[in-house]
């Protein structure tokens, strides 16, 4: 059972992370406020089930719609600012956000809210349903993550990550590609939320405050930004961490904010990005030619 | 083909291009040649839109295109080779052509084989991350990453940059090759000597502004131009 719901808190971190992935990894685009949209996900399904009495599987998704459509205008935002800014600009947003859930009484305020349980059938979804739920939205997400970075679409947001103008110069309107990667990648972010909120059956706004933005960045840095299985491996690393080492529990924001310091100092490209030690060994294992074979892909993850 | 009608660009409040007016026509291989800071790559990304001007008109192919972003500017056939062989680091040289066939999936295996022709090297390389590649190479990258869009106009902002004297011949070479292929070749450049006999025409940008220009073999010979920029 213990196992069962540190999974269950892995699940709902690897989606975050590759979700934020999408958007700083893929795009290139700074967001160290992803709890936020986690946070939309999370009271918008909660509020939905407990007061307009919507089912959980149509709160599900409408979680991941009104993140997504927030994210979307915090694209539309990060169009007209710098990337300096725009780091600025999403860490207020988490705030902003926190501060909203601690003080309006519609969302609970400071008392929190408590979220019915989600049912199937008219049977209550357990810990094991919730792991084959979260099982389920991570093999589609990394399908989708796949699927992103291996198109027209990945090669766009590569481009934009390497140099926007240059990009724009190849035909590409940047604007619209970054919006979708904040669309995309909030959205995913609210469907974690929702998840999170019936499988905690109580929220409260410091469960989506800044150092849970940080924790999701450190993980996906951890993994290696931009590659595909990395976010998944940081994800785990780090929600398991703090279950088997007391220290790491104890001093969690310490830790994460210390890695990420310490990452990005030594390692930038992460455990499985390019030329890494762990992904050099795991090349050299894969049969075929050296180098890279697979168009764009090679030991980016 | 390409009509700049006095264009001002200012960066914040220091003004950096005065009333800049300049003609292109089809086939033409036109230089402007000026120092360092005269405003070269501020005139490049004006005409790409990568800079919005406060004055002034460009016009391309009879549109005026002042208002139009980059990417509309890339549709209608303007390509852009960047300053400094802006290629993408930590994409693969096969990728860096790719990603500019975007629309045109259906003629890339074509203008690939095209490029390949030009640039043999790319070939061999073409499954390499671009950092890996030598200066040369990414500049030729750059140059074919713009032809994947087989642009009616080609803005080139400097091949010599950092190169050793050969590459910078052979960079040469190509773009006249290229001009005589069809493609309008607009460059600017510091090396004025090279810029002069690879050009058609040439104008002189001085601080920002137009101060001469005329037919390359011209401008090779006038005073002023051998003194300032031919070294004596
Ligand atoms: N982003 C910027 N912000 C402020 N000033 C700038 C900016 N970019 C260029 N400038 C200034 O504008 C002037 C022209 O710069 P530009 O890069 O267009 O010159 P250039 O002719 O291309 O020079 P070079 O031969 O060194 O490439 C310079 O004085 C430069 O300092
Ligand atoms: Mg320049």
């Amino acid at each position: 059972m213990y196992e069962q719901v540190v999974a269950v808190n892995a699940g709902i971190f690897m989606l975050l992370a590759m979700s934020l992935n999408i958007i700083t990894g893929f795009a290139g685009q700074p967001n160290l406020g992803h709890a936020a949209f986690f946070g939309i996900g999370a009271y918008t399904s909660a509020l939905l089930v407990a007061k307009a009495k919507a089912g959980f599987w149509l709160a599900l998704p409408a979680a991941g719609l009104v993140a997504g459509l927030t994210g979307m205008l915090l694209g539309l935002i990060s169009v007209r600012v710098r990337e300096d800014f725009l780091a600025v600009t999403t860490i207020g947003i988490n705030f902003v956000l926190v501060a909203v859930f601690q003080y309006v009484p519609f969302f609970g305020a400071s008392l929190g809210l408590v979220v019915p349980p989600a049912t199937v059938f008219g049977r209550r979804l357990d810990t094991g349903g919730f792991l084959i739920l979260l099982l389920v939205l991570n093999i589609l997400v990394y399908l989708l993550c796949l699927r992103v970075r291996f198109s027209w679409l990945g090669l766009a947001l590569g481009g934009i990550r390497n140099d926007e103008q240059a990009t724009a110069s190849l035909g590409y309107n940047v604007n619209r590609f970054k919006v979708f990667a904040f669309t995309i990648g909030t959205f995913i972010a609210g469907l974690a939320g929702s998840v999170y909120a019936h499988f905690m059956g109580f929220i409260m706004s410091t469960d989506f405050s800044f150092p849970v933005s940080v924790s999701i960045m450190a993980m996906a840095v951890l993994g290696g930004l931009g590659t595909i299985s990395g976010p998944l491996l940081g994800a785990a690393i780090l929600t398991l961490a703090p279950e088997i080492f007391r220290f790491v529990a104890d001093y969690r924001m310490l830790v994460y904010g210390g890695l990420l310091v310490l990452m990005m100092r030594f390692l930038p490209q992460g455990l499985l990005g390019e030329n890494s030690p762990l992904a050099n060994l795991l090349e050299r294992r894969r049969p075929g030619p050296a180098g890279r074979v697979a168009p764009g892909g090679g030991n980016r993850g | 083909m390409l009509r700049v009608e006095n264009l001002a660009v200012s960066y914040g409040r220091s003004q950096v291009l005065f009333d800049v007016s300049l003609a292109v026509e089809k086939g033409e291989f036109v230089t402007v040649i000026g120092a360092n800071g005269a405003g070269k790559t501020t005139l490049m990304k004006a005409i790409m839109g990568l800079l919005r001007p406060f004055q002034g008109r460009i016009v391309f192919r009879g549109e005026d295109i002042t208002a139009r972003p980059p990417w509309y500017r890339a549709e209608l056939g303007i390509g852009y080779v960047p300053e400094g062989r802006r290629v993408f680091p930590d994409l693969t040289v096969e990728e860096n052509l790719r990603i500019g066939a975007w629309r045109r999936a259906a003629s890339f295996k074509r203008s690939c084989e095209r490029i390949f022709t030009i640039f043999p090297r790319l070939a061999e390389r073409r499954h390499q991350l671009s950092k890996t590649l030598s200066g040369g190479e990414q500049q030729m990258l750059a140059i074919a990453r713009a032809l994947v869009l087989e642009p009616e106009l080609l803005l080139v902002d400097e091949v010599s940059m950092g190169l050793m004297p050969l590459l910078v011949n052979r960079s040469f070479k190509v773009l006249r090759e290229l001009n005589r292929e069809g493609v309008t070749v607009l460059l600017v450049e510091q090396n004025a000597r090279l810029a002069l006999r690879a050009a058609h025409r040439g104008y002189v940008l001085e601080t920002g502004r137009i101060v001469l220009s005329g037919p390359a073999a011209e401008l090779s010979a006038n005073e002023m131009v051998k003194k300032a920029y031919l070294g004596g």
